[in-house]
């Protein structure tokens, strides 16, 4: 809710006497300028949606002039999730892999990523991770999800292993 | 068949479906210039960013959010028009993983990419491209 200087209790009486009365939120302000009692349009309008016991107004933010935009709580922050990711990417080895690429005569390594999502400590934490070892299973090798859902539970979305540089096949 | 393994460092690198993306490799800096213009012109894509990977080889970042499908088609566009092998294998790569990949982190000797020339606007995808870059390069400083 925005911020908003406070209404006197006479303020407050004179507003709920106009409003049964009927009068406009116009009529009510000009009544309480010409008593002494002024107050601000928007003030005045929240005090009235307030006493007629209707919610506050939506899209605040959106309605209300530029030059007072700061006094009011800021739009909602953009989501962790905006479709940007860091991939940490590169061929990658395990030793199940070696056993199994040894038996079927598949290369040596295959191609690895993480794609990592979040704020950047969590990022940056999951990186590290990644770095130190830390590589997606050959079953998944295109792994995408967050920073922290990785940092929480690494052994559903990898396993240790090492990441290698690309192979040099002869055939 | 046989194969050697030697262990790496794994890359980093900045991943999303909305920004368009280029990887020129085997190219002058003046025939990156001149793709990228044009893209710019037929695509009307606000502004641009080049950045060189390594000796004749260039990233270009473009600055309007586009879709997914129109992603495609920019890239795809160059790759054929400017006949690069590279270009076409990259877009191949980006339809594999659904998503397109620029490097950020140095690979093997090649340095980080660095910001060779900039162009138009750069207030939407750029700014968030360089915002990410950014990112990358504080967890390298903090790990290499």
């Amino acid at each position: 809710m925005p911020k908003r200087k406070p209404v006197s209790k006479q303020q407050t009486e004179a507003i709920r006497t106009y409003i049964k009365q009927g009068y406009s939120a116009n009529k009510i302000q000009k009544k309480l300028k010409s008593q002494g009692l002024g107050i601000r349009r928007q003030t005045l309008l929240a005090e009235v949606r307030k006493l007629k016991g209707k919610k506050p107004r939506a899209q605040s933010h959106k309605y209300t002039p530029k030059k007072y935009r700061r006094r009011i709580s800021p739009p909602a922050r953009r989501p962790v999730y905006s479709g940007k990711h860091i991939a940490v990417y590169r061929y990658a080895t395990t030793s199940r892999y070696r056993v199994l690429a040894r038996k079927l005569g598949l290369p040596k390594s295959y191609s690895a990523r993480f794609e990592l999502y979040g704020n950047g400590k969590d990022i940056a934490k999951a990186v590290h991770l990644a770095l130190s070892g830390f590589v997606p299973r050959w079953e998944n090798p295109h792994v995408e999800c967050s920073a922290r859902a990785f940092l929480a539970n690494p052994y559903k979305y990898g396993e240790k292993g090492m990441w290698v540089g690309k192979p040099n096949i002869e055939s | 068949m046989v194969n050697q393994i030697s262990k790496a460092d794994p890359i980093l690198g900045f991943t999303d479906r909305h920004t368009v993306k280029l990887d020129l490799d085997n190219m002058s800096f003046r025939s990156a210039r001149y793709w990228a213009n044009l893209v710019l012109r037929k695509y009307k894509l606000g502004g641009y960013i080049i950045l060189k990977s390594s000796k004749k080889c260039y990233h270009v970042v473009f600055d309007r959010y586009v879709s997914w499908d129109e992603n495609l088609s920019v890239v795809g566009w160059v790759a054929i028009l400017s006949k690069s092998l590279k270009l076409k294998d990259y877009l191949g790569m980006q339809c594999i993983k659904m998503s397109s990949t620029l490097r950020v982190a140095p690979k093997n000797e090649k340095p980080s990419p660095r910001i060779a020339y900039r162009y138009g606007s750069q207030d939407h995808a750029i700014k968030d491209f360089l915002h990410y870059r950014q990112v990358i390069k504080k967890i390298i400083r903090s790990d290499f």
